[in-house]
């Protein structure tokens, strides 16, 4: 959005400089140049015309004046217009131009003032020319003989003979025949001779009159303008070449001005129709997604609001759309958790937050992502899983009173058995008075003990099962220690080729890209961590954990792990104080372990401190035990409740759930360094006050020994404990049931798997812990024990051939008598979100791979002839048309509902009850969960098997939701999500061609 | 990530392609467009001078139709009659170039606000004139009615009372925009009168018949006095379109005549006034003959109350001839021949 006035300016500049070029290219007006020419060549033209008119009138007789007047005065006009250059000429050209007009300019009116001057005296001259002649022939034919007239007659000769031939040596002679006419008028004054001094007068006018005509003539046409017009042509050609060549260079620029600019419009356009393309392609994917998503920009703007926000907001989009995101988001959500949502922009890391919707009486979880431009936010409704959660402290609390109860029984217990004690001791009185009896009883031992070497061999067989069963447990052990080799390897390929392509990215400047690799790799990153730390943790567990011991000077390890955290610590803005005694000495054991442990601590430390003290502190103590060396790091950050830091050493246990979703990191951590620790010999110990700091303790022996502690495998106490809690929920809540099947036993088990080998341990284990355990290898075995026995507890399979797990469990539901027995699914232990998911429905990961879904519709395929029928739910009419299609080829008939409130309507029409229920979780009205809880409200329809088609990754939440009896509850990160923002990220950015569609169906 | 680079790349290259090809195009186009211009410039060079018209007589007809701005002369002609444009609300250009009198006043001096300095010139036919006033001072008409505009003995007003005056008239104000983008301007009035003055051309006078080849149009003795107009040597001077008025001439070639009239003025130096040059001294521009018989009184100072007299002035200081009734009687007859009626306007 910042980037358009940017983009306007360039883009303006960018078409100014165009339309510059181009004013200079076209600044040649050919127009002008050629009326000036046009001008230029006429000028010259009156001028030669003007020259010939001028011989004209010096030469004929009598002649009209008024063409040479004109000429004149035309060269004149145009000399004005000249005086006007062409503009497209440069100040330089002008003036050169200027220079010479002046000249030819000068010349001209020179011109035109002595053709005034020659005007009038040419015209004095040709009225005495023509005169005179006339006159003396006049004056001689009226006197013959008077020598006056003969002089006159001598005189016209010479004068016509010196009008002729201009030879000035005639002059003197002329002027001496005057001189005698003169003379000869003067001594006869008769009349008759006036006419001969008038005569005299026009010979004297032609003598003074000629040479100055025959001079203004030469004159006229000697002088240049002629010369300076063409003069003036040539500069003009000269400069107006120069001025075409500058113009065509800026012709040529503009031209290639154009062609670039025109280029990268065309490429800009195809730039903005691709990234239309994907904004069009991104806006259905949001509109697809079911989770509520609005965008808002770096001004807080709402720039997107999608169907399902819509909805929950209840308003519509166009109504937020480019509204203050504080204004027009409900407060609640909005202006009341705003330190949220600027700690995600502050952060640049994802926040994820429940938050009270009372406008609805809900809540809603939601995820805050940070973006190049803005902050996305996601959220859905999380009503019914607070709810479960709720409902789940409820019971927990019922549970531990239960086992406070118990104990208090256990009490009593004890003291009855001390009596029972002082009872034997009686007996034993008594039993050497039987002693005699025992002699007699000699055979009855032989007996006996033959008894008893039966009962050896048994006890040898059990031992030879029992080392069975550990080999089968260090086989998966050293399964997940062996993988690390296996899960590093294309891990190692992400991460090397993300950094790859992001310095590629870096090199053609593709700064969006930049971006998303690094989410890429940043994932993959967190992912390697957290697989080294499951394999870590798998590896101190299965044995496989060794120790490396060296010895290292204290105090460079220290620096050394100060200059690591360096960065991590300044990242939250904290500072890191080291505190060593002097001379503290050298630490042997696995250093790298060290390392790795008071990273550990120190990282947890910055990740959980803003702006506050790290301190990291050794020191030196003695004791009978030998040298101990304590590393204390100490933060004045969040700090623990009491409650947290009891399980703060539990592998996938930080301090609250909601830590990880703030937070980041495995959960691992701490764990594996206590384990760590604990290898070392060492001890590590935390002390916190909630906001006040947090200080962890490790007190390593300065020579750890080669001895290692191994824990053993916790798998088989915790199913003990599951089983034992789950018995004392049960007991608690039917109180007066059934009595147990066996007094001395403190419950019954049902155990139902396929199996032979798991059957086998969980039966040796239980019985160790005092349970009677029932076995069953299939279902229907399963369900007639149940019945039998009517077991405190069910630990049942899910895959399993035959009737699966699914099955019976729909079926212990249906039977009034079995329903409250809690159910512990197997294959938990196993598959985690599997086995929480199948504890109501078997689930079918969107895009459906037809093979899968034809295998389940194989398995629910009833035996009976008729036209089995399916029920599909889901909101979207494609999917719900492919997956219609796919079943009617498979010869089953398909009904389907767009939402759960239809499909209940369906099964209250339906005469005969679909065999299996396709169904969507993400729905309007009634979603999937909804729609199952009320399914299980009738014993008919709770019976129909129903597979869950779904997009969304089920969370322990949805599946908590799905099957209650299911019992324990993990956390679920929300790297799905993740996953789908950097996938919609690739999409909105540009020149993407990315296949998103696979992705969501 | 990778199929991403891939696309740019090749977007990257087409794009390079498209310039490539765009650049091409552009300097085939240039070098086209330079062989054109070139082409077009070779056409043109100085062309060789063309020939003269020629020529039959000294003096030449007056063009039957001279192409003018209708508009402008009615405006002209509204402004040549405004009495308001003077100092003193009474006197119109039209007082002492009275076109029922043709173009003039027909007394020796002229009476604007005061007694004028010389004859006042007939205004029909000014325009052939090469200057204006007798003395030539000015080069144009429009420059000319600056000198009866300002002086105190014409009109007595000056520009910006007459364009006060002007700017006072609504009807005024509407002809000006009508022609005028500037509306009333000093340069659009004079440019108004001048134009309404060239409109007052003489064509289609007997004399002008008989120059475009219609013989019997004048009398035996009317053409004859044409041949003595020509022998006594008046063509020298009186030629061309106006039959005069393209030259200066001094006053008094043969004989003084200033000194045999006596009372020498500032005026009588003629040109001189205008040029300071000695040669200018007494020297007058020739007035045109044409309406001559019309415009008596006769010469800058109005001292020839007859044509007769006129002529008999000319052929004694100007010609240096001695007089003969009769042939002046022929010149005069002549002279008859070039009067004609003002071409009125145009269509």
């Amino acid at each position: 959005m910042i980037r358009k006035p940017i983009l306007l300016t360039a883009v303006s500049g960018a078409l100014l400089v165009l339309i510059g070029l181009a004013a200079k290219g076209r600044s040649i007006d050919l127009d002008s140049h050629l009326v000036y020419r046009d001008q230029l060549t006429t000028q010259l033209q009156h001028d030669l015309s003007a020259n010939q008119n001028i011989l004209n009138s010096r030469y004929s007789l009598f002649s009209s004046y008024d063409p040479l007047i004109k000429e004149l005065q035309e060269a004149e006009a145009i000399q004005t217009e000249l005086s006007a250059v062409p503009e497209f000429l440069g100040r330089q050209s002008s003036e050169r131009l200027q220079l010479q007009l002046d000249s030819s300019a000068q010349k001209i009116t020179q011109k035109i003032e002595l053709s005034e001057a020659f005007k009038s005296k040419n015209s004095l001259l040709k009225n005495s020319l023509s005169y005179l002649p006339s006159l003396i022939d006049e004056l001689k034919r009226e006197s013959q003989s008077g020598a006056v007239e003969q002089q006159l007659g001598d005189l016209l000769d010479e004068i016509l003979l010196y009008t002729l031939s201009a030879d000035e040596a005639l002059v003197p002679q002329i002027n001496r025949q005057i001189d005698s006419v003169q003379d000869l008028i003067d001594q006869d004054s008769s009349s008759q001779l006036s006419d001969a001094g008038v005569a005299l007068a026009h010979a004297k006018i032609i003598l003074e009159n000629k040479p100055q005509v025959d001079q203004l003539t030469q004159t006229l046409l000697d002088l240049p303008t002629t010369t300076e017009i063409r003069k003036l042509a040539q500069i003009y050609e000269e400069e107006y070449q120069a001025a075409t060549g500058q113009a065509r260079l800026f012709q040529l620029g503009a031209l290639v001005w154009f062609i670039l600019l025109l280029s990268s419009g065309a490429y800009g356009f195809l730039l903005m129709m691709q990234r239309r393309k994907s904004e069009q392609q991104a806006s259905a994917l949001f509109e697809s997604i079911t989770d509520s998503f609005v965008g808002v920009n770096e001004q807080w703007e709402i720039t997107y609001v999608n169907a399902q926000a819509a909805k929950t907001l209840e308003k519509q989009p166009q109504l937020l759309v480019g509204k203050s995101f504080w204004d027009a988001f409900p407060q609640t959500l909005g202006r009341q958790a705003e330190h949220h949502y600027k700690q995600a922009i502050a952060q640049q890391s994802v926040v994820t937050m429940e938050l009270e919707y009372a406008a609805q009486e809900s809540w809603l979880e939601f995820h805050l992502y940070p973006a190049s431009d803005g902050i996305s936010v996601f959220w859905q409704d999380i009503t019914a899983r607070k709810q479960a959660e709720t409902q789940l402290e409820q019971s927990l609390e019922v549970t531990q009173q239960a086992r406070e109860t118990a104990d208090a029984e256990r009490l009593k217990a004890d003291a009855a058995r001390v009596t029972a004690d002082a009872a034997r001791m009686t007996a034993e009185e008594e039993r050497q008075k039987a002693d005699a009896a025992r002699i007699t009883a000699e055979e009855e031992r032989q007996k006996a003990d033959a008894a008893r070497m039966t009962a050896e061999e048994e006890r040898q067989k059990a031992d030879t099962e029992r080392l069975k069963a550990e080999a089968a447990n260090h086989a998966k052990s050293d399964f997940l220690a062996n993988m690390s080799h296996e899960l590093r390897t294309p891990l190692n390929t992400i991460i090397g080729y993300s950094e790859v392509i992001e310095d590629e990215a870096n090199e053609s400047g593709q700064e969006d890209l930049i971006e998303d690799i690094q989410t890429v790799r940043n994932a993959g990153e967190h992912l390697l961590g957290l697989i080294n730390g499951v394999l870590d943790l798998a590896k101190v567990e299965s044995g496989k954990m060794e120790l490396y011991l060296e010895t290292i000077t204290l105090s460079s390890l220290v620096k050394e792990i100060a200059a690591t955290i360096h960065p991590l610590v300044e990242e939250n803005g904290n500072t890191l104080a080291i505190q060593q005694t002097e001379d503290i000495g050298s630490l042997h054991a696995d250093i790298v372990k060290v390392r790795q442990c008071l990273l550990n601590l120190l990282s947890n430390a910055s990740k959980f401190t803003q702006g506050g003290t790290i301190t990291l502190a050794l020191s030196k103590m003695e004791n009978p035990a030998g040298s101990w060396i304590n590393f204390h790091v100490s933060d004045s950050g969040i700090g623990m409740t009491p409650e947290q830091l009891d399980k703060i050493f539990d592998a996938f246990t930080q301090a609250d759930t909601s830590t990880t979703r703030n937070y980041g990191g495995t959960g691992l951590g701490l764990s594996i360094t206590k384990r760590f620790v604990d290898m070392m010999g060492g001890k590590i110990t935390v002390e916190s006050e909630p906001g006040e700091g947090t200080t962890f303790s490790i007190c390593l022996p300065q020579t750890v020994s080669a001895a290692t502690l191994v824990e053993p495998s916790q798998d088989e106490s915790l199913i003990a404990e599951a089983v034992s809690m789950a018995l004392t929920l049960d007991k608690k809540a039917k109180h007066t049931h059934q009595p147990a099947p066996s007094e001395q036993q403190i419950g019954c088990v049902l155990l139902i798997d396929d199996d032979a080998d798991v059957r086998e341990l969980m039966q040796r284990t239980l019985s160790r812990k005092g349970y009677q355990v029932l076995v069953a290898e299939d279902g229907p075995t399963g369900l007639q024990l149940a019945e039998q026995h009517l077991p405190d507890s069910i630990i049942l399979d899910v895959v399993m051939p035959g009737m699966d797990g699914w099955q019976v469990l729909s079926q212990l539901k249906a039977n009034p008598t079995l329903k409250h027995i809690p159910i512990i699914l197997q294959t938990m232990l196993d598959d985690g979100k599997r086995g929480y998911s199948l504890g109501a429905a078997e689930y079918l990961p969107k895009p459906i791979k037809q093979d899968d879904l034809l295998a389940i519709l194989g398995r629910y395929r009833p035996n009976s002839q008729s036209s089995p029928s399916v029920l599909v739910v889901d909101d979207t009419p494609e999917a719900l048309s492919l997956l219609k299609r796919t079943i009617e080829k498979q010869g089953w008939t398909a009904q389907t509902a767009t939402n759960g409130q239809l499909a209940l309507e369906q099964l209250q029409r339906a005469e005969i009850l679909p065999s299996l229920i396709l169904l969507d979780l993400m729905m309007p009205e009634m979603d999937g969960f909804q729609l199952i809880q009320a399914l299980q409200q009738d014993a008919a329809w709770a019976a129909i098997p129903i597979v869950v088609v779904t997009a969304k990754d089920l969370t322990v939440d949805d599946c908590q939701c799905l099957e209650k009896t299911v019992l324990g509850i993990h956390h679920k990160g929300s790297i799905d999500q993740e996953r789908f923002l950097a996938e919609l990220n690739a999409i909105v950015s540009p020149v993407s061609s990315s296949p998103i569609s696979q992705g969501v169906a | 990530m990778i199929k991403r680079l891939i696309a740019f790349r090749l977007t990257v290259s087409r794009f390079i392609g498209l310039s490539l090809i765009a650049t091409a195009c552009c300097l085939l186009a240039t070098i086209f467009s330079s062989l054109l211009s070139t082409s077009v410039l070779a056409e043109v060079s100085l062309a060789q001078p063309q020939a003269s018209s020629l020529r039959s007589e000294a003096i030449q007809p007056i063009p039957l139709k001279i192409e003018l701005d209708n508009q402008k002369v009615r405006l002209g002609k509204s402004l040549f009659q405004e009495k308001q444009l003077s100092g003193n609300k009474q006197i119109s250009c039209a007082s002492c170039h009275n076109l029922s009198l043709s173009g003039a006043d027909q007394i020796p001096k002229s009476i604007g606000a005061d007694i004028g300095f010389v004859n006042a010139p007939t205004v029909l036919n000014s325009a052939f004139n090469i200057k204006q006033f007798w003395d030539g001072r000015a080069d144009s008409l429009e420059e000319q009615i600056d000198g009866p505009m300002t002086s105190s003995h014409e009109m007595n007003s000056s520009w910006p009372e007459v364009l006060k005056t002007l700017k006072a008239s609504s009807s005024y104000k509407a002809d000006f925009n009508a022609i005028y983008a500037e509306g009333i301007t000093e340069g659009n009035i004079k440019d108004a009168i001048a134009t309404f003055e060239k409109s007052l051309y003489t064509p289609n006078s007997r004399f002008d018949q008989y120059l475009r080849g219609n013989d019997t149009i004048l009398t035996e003795a009317e053409k004859e006095g044409y041949q003595i107009f020509k022998d006594n040597g008046c063509v020298s001077c009186h030629q061309g379109v106006g039959v005069g008025g393209n030259m200066f001439q001094k006053f008094g070639l043969f004989g003084d005549y200033f000194e045999d009239r006596g009372d020498i003025t500032e005026q009588d130096l003629g040109r001189y006034n205008v040029t300071k040059q000695e040669a200018d001294r007494y020297a007058f521009k020739v007035p045109s003959l044409r309406n001559v018989v019309l415009t008596a009184p006769y010469f800058h100072d109005g001292s020839a109350e007859t044509l007769d007299e006129a002529v008999k002035t000319m052929i004694k200081y100007q010609l240096g001839r001695p007089e003969n009734q009769e042939d002046v009687d022929k010149i005069v007859q002549f002279l008859n021949t070039l009067t004609a009626e003002v071409a009125g306007e145009q269509s």
